[in-house]
C-alpha cells in the first residue's frame, strides 16, 4: 500500500509540476483530456473490439429494420427484441475493460483529489485536527502532546480529549501560510503530519493512518507504524468547490463530464469502438 | 451567431475533400465542446457582471422596519446626538410618533401596515384567536394547518405512508395564511413595480405574487420544525427527569457504562410516517474534557445508508455554527433535515448545553417560507444559513431561566449580526421599486432588557436595570448605523422610511383577567377556560393578551348571553374593569377599554373579541390569562425575565416613522404607510385601505379621522 501510494504520489507530483504552469481549471481540462484519451486506449486494448463493432452493426441493422418495416408489427417487435439483446451483449463486453480501467482511474482520481478536493488551512482561521488513539485509555497523557510549529497557534482551551472514544482535538489557527509540521506524542512515539496553510492548489493529505479507504483516497502520507499508539490523524481542511458559470461544481463531476466528452471526441482518431 | 457562421464556412471549405472533412470534424467538435463547457469557466464572472444591474425604471423606496422601536427613547437619543442618521432623516423629512394598532400587538400592527387597514379588514386581533364554533378552542392567529380533507395514510406495519406522497393528485395538508385583505405590494406587483421584502412579519405562509414582481422572505410567524413558535432544547448531566412543554424541553444526558459518553436525545417533531406519530429523535453525545473548559458534542444524524456523526468542539460559552440534524422517518427514508445551533454553557461540574429551536435549512427547506420559494435559497447561497424561525431570539429559554441575561444578549446579537449581513445582501441585490427590511432585535431584546423608570425592577437591581437598558440604547445606535449603511449604499435618489409598529413600556405587574372574571362571577372554571369551563353559567372569558369575549348565544357553541343583553353586560364589565386598582399602589390598572363594535369596521370584525383591554403602563395580562388559565391573585408582580411589553392601551406605546420625504401628517398611523407607499408610485389607495397618504394628505383629512 505504502509503495503504491509513494509511486503514484511521485507521478502525481511530476505531472502537476508541469500543470502548475496553467490555471487550476485549465489544468483540470488538460487532465480530463488526458484521462479521456487514457480511458480510450485502455478500452481499445482490453475490450473485444471486433465483437463490439459487430454488436454495433447489429444494433444499426435492427434499428434500420424497425424503421423500414414499421408497418409490420412482427418485424418491428423482432427488431426491438434484437436491439435489447445486442445492448445486453454490449454491456457484457464492457464489463472487463471497465473493471480493468477502474484501477488506474481510481489512482489518477486520488492524485487529482489530493489537490482539488480540499483547500489549505485558511490563514487566520481555525482548522480542526483530530487524533485518534488505538487504545482509548491512552488518550489521557499520551497523545495529547502537540508540538506546534512557529506560525501556528492552538485555541486556549485545547486540546479537547474525549476519553471514552480515544480522540483528541485541536483547533489550530495558522498565522502564516506555508507548510507546517505537526508533531504529536511524546517520548519515542511521535507521529508527524505536514499541514499546509494559505491558498492555491497543493497536495493535501487529509489523513495519516485511518481506514484502508481513508488512506487510499485522502492520503499521500506513509502509514502509521503498527507499534505506535496512534490510530490516525485527520485534518479538517475546508472543502473546495469550483465555480462554473455561477454554479458550484465538484471537481469530480467536472473531470468525469469532460473526460467522457474528450473520449467521444478523440474516439475517431484512435479508431475505438465503444 | 458570429462563431456559428465561422464554423459553417470552415465546414463548407472542408467538404472539398472527404478525407480532410473527416479529420477536421473532430477538431471542430473539440473547439465546440470546449467552448460550451470551458468558456463559462473563465468567463462566468464577466457574464454575470454584464447582466447584473438593469436600468432603473421605477422610483426607489427603502423601508426599514424596527419592531418595537420607541419614540420617546429615540427622541431622547437624537437630542443627545447619538442617532445621527435618524436625526438627518428628521431634518430632511420628519419624525413622528406613529399611531399603532388596537391592540398594539405585533401581528395586528404589522397586518395594519401590510393592508393599510385595521383588524376589521385583515382579521388579526391578537396572537391567539378562538374558534367560537368549537367554543373557546384557541389557535395561533396568523396561520393554520388545513388537513380536514387529508385522506388516511396507507399503513405498512408500524409505518404510515401519506397518500399524497405516492399519488400526486391527492391533496395533503395545507398551510393557510389567515390574514385577510389585500397586501399593498399586490397593487405594485400588478403594475410591474418590483417589491423585495425581507423577514416580513405576519405574512406566513407568504402570499403569492400574482405577477412575479414581488418577493418576500417571511419573518415572524414562520414556525420551527415542530410547527410551534420556538421549542428550545436544554441538556444537562444533572440528575433529574426530562420535561417537555410548548416553550421548550428540559432534557438530561446520562453517562452510559458501555461508552462512557454522556448520551441523550435531540427530539424532533412527531413522525407523520409512524402509525403512532412517535417523536423523531437523533442521539446526542457529550464528551467533556477532563481538565480544560471544552467539550466535544457528537450528533448522530440518520441516513438510509447508516448513521453519520457530526462532531462539534466547543469552549465553555461558545456557540456552534449552524449544524444540520437529520431524522430518518422510516428505515428506507425519507429523511427530515433541519438545523440548530448549540451553546456549551458549562463543562463542570455538570455539562449544560442549550440548543436553539430546530430551524429549517434555508438552502433546502422542508417548508415554503418565501415567495417565490427559491428566494429563501438564493439568500442562503449568498450569506449562508440563517434563522428561518420567526421568533429567533431565545426568549423562552431566558424566561425559563436556562439562559442568563448575558447569554441571551449574545444570542440576540448573533441574530442582529445575521440580519445585518442579510441587509447588506438585500442592498447589493436591490435595483429599484420597494425594499423592505425588518429587524426583530429592537422588540425581542427590549422585552427582556427594557426598563426606563426608577421604579423597582421585578428582579434586577437598579444598577443592573440601568446596565441592561444601556443594551437597548446601544441597539438603537446600531439601528441608526444600519440606516446610514442603507443611505451610503443606495444613495439619495431614494425615499427612506424608518418605522416601527409600536413602542415599549415597563411590565412590572400582571393582571389575571381570567381570575378577575371568575372572582366576579362571570366565568366558571377550575383550571382553564379551554379545559373545564362550565359554559352553562359562564358569561365572559379571557383569551389572548388583550381579548375578552362574551359567551354569546348564537355565536359561541354553548353561548348563554342573549344578544339583547350584550350591551349592558359589556358596559358592566368595562366599568368594573376601569375601576380595578392595584392593591399596592392604588393606581388604576386599565387605562382604556375598546369595544370591538366601536373600534373595528370591516368584514372580519365579527370575529373580534368583544372587548379589547387597554392596560395602563406597567401592567399587562398575566401569562396564564393569555392561554385562559387562572392565577392565585388578580394583580401581582411580574417576576418573569420578560419585563417590558407593549400590549397595553394603544396611545401609550406608539411606534415611530421617519422619512427623508416631508411628512405632512401631524398624527400619522400605521395604516397610513401602505397608501403613502402606493402614492409614491402614483397608485391611488384602494377602498379597502382606510389609511391616508402621510406625505400629501391635507391636514383636515387627517383631522377628520
Amino acid at each position: 500500500m505504502d509503495l503504491v501510494t509513494r509511486i503514484m504520489t511521485f507521478l502525481g507530483d511530476v505531472a502537476f509540476e508541469v500543470l502548475d504552469y496553467f490555471s487550476p481549471l485549465w489544468a483540470l481540462v488538460i487532465l480530463s483530456a488526458l484521462t479521456g484519451v487514457a480511458m480510450l486506449l485502455i478500452w481499445r486494448h482490453t475490450s473485444n473490439q471486433d465483437a463490439i463493432a459487430d454488436v454495433r452493426r447489429q444494433i444499426s441493422a435492427h434499428l434500420l429494420a424497425s424503421r423500414l418495416f414499421k408497418d409490420d408489427l412482427s418485424v418491428t417487435f423482432r427488431a426491438q427484441r434484437q436491439i435489447i439483446w445486442q445492448a445486453l451483449r454490449l454491456m457484457g463486453h464492457s464489463i472487463r475493460p471497465m473493471l480493468i480501467m477502474t484501477v488506474p482511474f481510481v489512482l489518477i482520481m486520488v492524485q487529482i483529489g489530493l489537490r482539488y478536493e480540499f483547500r489549505p488551512m485558511p490563514v487566520g482561521q481555525v482548522t480542526r485536527v483530530k487524533v485518534t488513539m488505538k487504545d482509548p485509555g491512552k488518550t489521557r497523557g499520551h497523545g495529547d502532546q502537540l508540538k506546534l510549529p512557529d506560525g501556528m497557534v492552538a485555541a486556549a482551551n485545547d486540546p479537547c480529549r474525549a476519553i471514552p472514544i480515544g480522540t483528541i482535538d485541536w483547533r489550530l489557527t495558522p498565522r502564516v501560510g506555508g507548510t507546517h509540521m505537526l508533531k504529536f506524542g511524546n517520548g519515542g512515539d511521535v507521529i508527524e503530519l505536514p499541514v499546509i496553510a494559505g491558498d492555491g492548489f497543493v497536495r493535501l493529505s487529509k489523513f495519516r493512518g485511518g481506514s484502508f479507504f481513508q488512506r487510499l483516497l485522502y492520503s499521500a502520507e506513509p502509514s502509521i507504524p503498527d507499534s505506535s499508539a496512534f490510530a490516525s490523524i485527520e485534518v479538517f481542511y475546508p472543502q473546495r468547490s469550483t465555480a462554473i458559470a455561477g454554479f458550484d461544481v465538484h471537481w469530480l463531476i467536472t473531470l468525469l463530464v469532460l473526460s467522457i466528452v474528450f473520449a467521444l471526441v478523440f474516439k475517431p482518431f484512435f479508431k475505438v469502438h465503444i | 451567431m458570429k462563431s456559428n457562421a465561422c464554423i459553417t464556412k470552415r465546414q463548407k471549405a472542408n467538404t472539398s475533400t472527404g478525407r480532410r472533412s473527416r479529420i477536421a470534424d473532430p477538431g471542430l467538435r473539440v473547439v465546440l465542446l470546449l467552448g460550451l463547457f470551458v468558456l463559462p469557466i473563465t468567463g462566468c464572472d464577466k457574464i454575470s457582471g454584464a447582466s447584473g444591474k438593469s436600468k432603473s425604471t421605477h422610483k426607489k423606496v427603502c423601508i426599514i422596519g424596527c419592531d418595537g422601536m420607541d419614540p420617546k427613547l429615540v427622541r431622547q437619543m437624537i437630542d443627545e446626538g447619538r442617532l445621527p442618521n435618524l436625526a438627518r432623516l428628521e431634518r430632511e423629512g420628519g419624525f413622528r410618533p406613529l399611531g399603532t394598532s388596537i391592540p398594539p400587538q405585533s401581528p395586528v400592527a404589522w397586518s395594519n401596515f401590510i393592508t393599510g387597514a385595521g383588524p376589521g379588514v385583515h382579521g388579526i386581533f391578537d396572537f391567539i384567536h378562538r374558534d367560537p364554533g368549537k367554543q373557546a378552542a384557541p389557535y395561533f392567529s396568523t396561520n393554520r394547518i388545513v388537513d380536514e380533507d387529508r385522506p388516511d395514510p396507507i399503513k405498512i406495519g408500524q409505518y404510515a405512508v401519506p397518500k399524497e406522497m405516492l399519488l400526486p393528485w391527492v391533496k395533503g395538508a395545507e398551510n393557510e395564511l389567515l390574514r385577510r385583505g389585500t397586501p399593498f405590494w399586490e397593487y405594485l406587483d400588478e403594475r410591474g413595480i418590483p417589491v423585495q421584502m425581507y423577514k416580513l412579519p405576519a405574512n406566513y405562509p407568504p402570499s403569492k405574487s400574482s405577477h412575479g414582481h414581488a418577493c418576500c422572505l417571511a419573518g415572524m410567524g414562520v414556525p420551527d420544525a415542530f410547527g410551534s413558535q420556538g421549542i428550545f432544547q436544554h441538556f444537562t448531566t444533572k440528575p433529574g427527569r426530562d420535561s417537555k412543554s410548548p416553550e421548550g424541553y428540559k432534557l438530561h444526558l446520562r453517562q452510559t457504562e458501555a461508552s462512557g459518553a454522556f448520551s441523550g436525545r435531540i427530539w424532533g417533531p412527531p413522525n407523520e410516517m409512524h402509525v403512532k406519530a412517535a417523536d423523531l429523535f437523533v442521539d446526542l453525545k457529550a464528551y467533556p474534557d477532563p481538565v480544560n473548559k471544552v467539550a466535544k458534542l457528537v450528533i448522530v444524524n440518520q441516513n438510509v445508508t447508516g448513521d453519520e456523526e457530526v462532531e462539534l468542539i466547543l469552549d465553555e460559552g461558545q456557540w456552534s455554527d449552524w449544524t444540520d440534524i437529520r431524522f430518518l422517518k422510516t428505515p428506507v427514508g425519507p429523511t427530515f433535515s433541519v438545523m440548530a445551533r448549540f451553546l456549551l454553557q458549562k463543562v463542570r461540574p455538570d455539562v449544560e448545553i442549550y440548543m436553539t429551536p430546530l430551524n429549517f435549512i434555508p438552502a433546502a427547506p422542508e417548508i415554503v417560507f418565501s415567495e417565490p420559494p427559491g428566494f429563501a435559497t438564493e439568500i442562503a447561497d449568498a450569506i449562508g444559513p440563517y434563522h428561518t424561525q420567526g421568533f429567533a431570539e431565545a426568549f423562552n429559554a431566558r424566561k425559563a431561566k436556562l439562559l442568563s441575561d448575558e447569554e441571551y444578549h449574545v444570542q440576540a446579537d448573533l441574530i442582529l449580526d445575521e440580519s445585518l449581513r442579510m441587509m447588506d445582501y438585500a442592498l447589493d441585490r436591490y435595483e429599484d421599486g420597494v425594499l423592505f427590511f425588518y429587524f426583530s432585535s429592537t422588540d425581542l431584546q427590549a422585552h427582556i432588557f427594557w426598563w426606563d423608570s426608577d421604579a423597582r425592577h421585578p428582579f434586577r437591581t437598579p444598577a443592573q436595570a440601568k446596565k441592561y437598558m444601556g443594551v437597548i440604547e446601544d441597539l438603537y445606535v446600531r439601528m441608526d448605523d444600519a440606516v446610514g449603511r442603507c443611505r451610503a449604499k443606495l444613495g439619495e435618489d431614494v425615499t427612506y422610511i424608518v418605522m416601527s409598529d409600536h413602542g415599549f413600556a415597563n411590565f412590572g405587574r400582571c393582571v389575571g383577567l381570567c381570575t378577575w372574571l371568575r372572582n366576579e362571577g362571570y366565568l366558571f372554571a377550575k383550571q382553564s377556560v379551554v379545559l373545564d369551563t362550565d359554559w352553562s353559567k359562564t358569561r365572559a372569558y379571557g383569551l389572548g393578551i388583550n381579548g375578552l369575549y362574551l359567551n354569546l348565544k348564537g355565536r359561541e357553541k354553548h353561548g348563554i348571553v342573549d344578544p339583547t343583553e350584550k350591551d349592558a353586560l359589556l358596559t358592566e364589565i368595562s366599568q368594573k374593569l376601569l375601576n380595578l386598582k392595584d392593591p399596592i399602589t392604588g393606581q388604576k390598572v386599565i387605562r382604556r377599554i375598546y369595544r370591538a363594535d366601536e373600534c373595528y369596521s370591516g368584514p372580519e370584525a365579527v370575529n373580534a373579541p368583544d372587548l379589547i383591554i387597554g392596560y395602563d403602563r406597567n401592567y399587562r395580562a398575566s401569562w396564564k390569562t393569555c392561554i385562559g388559565e387562572f392565577d392565585s391573585d388578580v394583580i401581582f408582580d411580574n417576576d418573569n425575565a420578560w419585563s417590558a411589553d407593549h400590549c397595553m392601551a394603544h396611545d401609550l406605546v406608539p411606534g415611530i416613522v421617519f422619512s427623508n420625504r416631508a411628512i405632512l401628517a401631524d398624527a400619522p398611523e400605521l395604516i397610513d404607510l401602505a397608501p403613502s407607499i402606493l402614492s409614491i408610485y402614483g397608485v391611488t389607495a384602494p377602498s379597502q385601505m382606510t389609511g391616508v397618504n402621510i406625505f400629501a394628505a391635507p391636514p383636515d383629512e387627517l383631522a377628520a379621522r
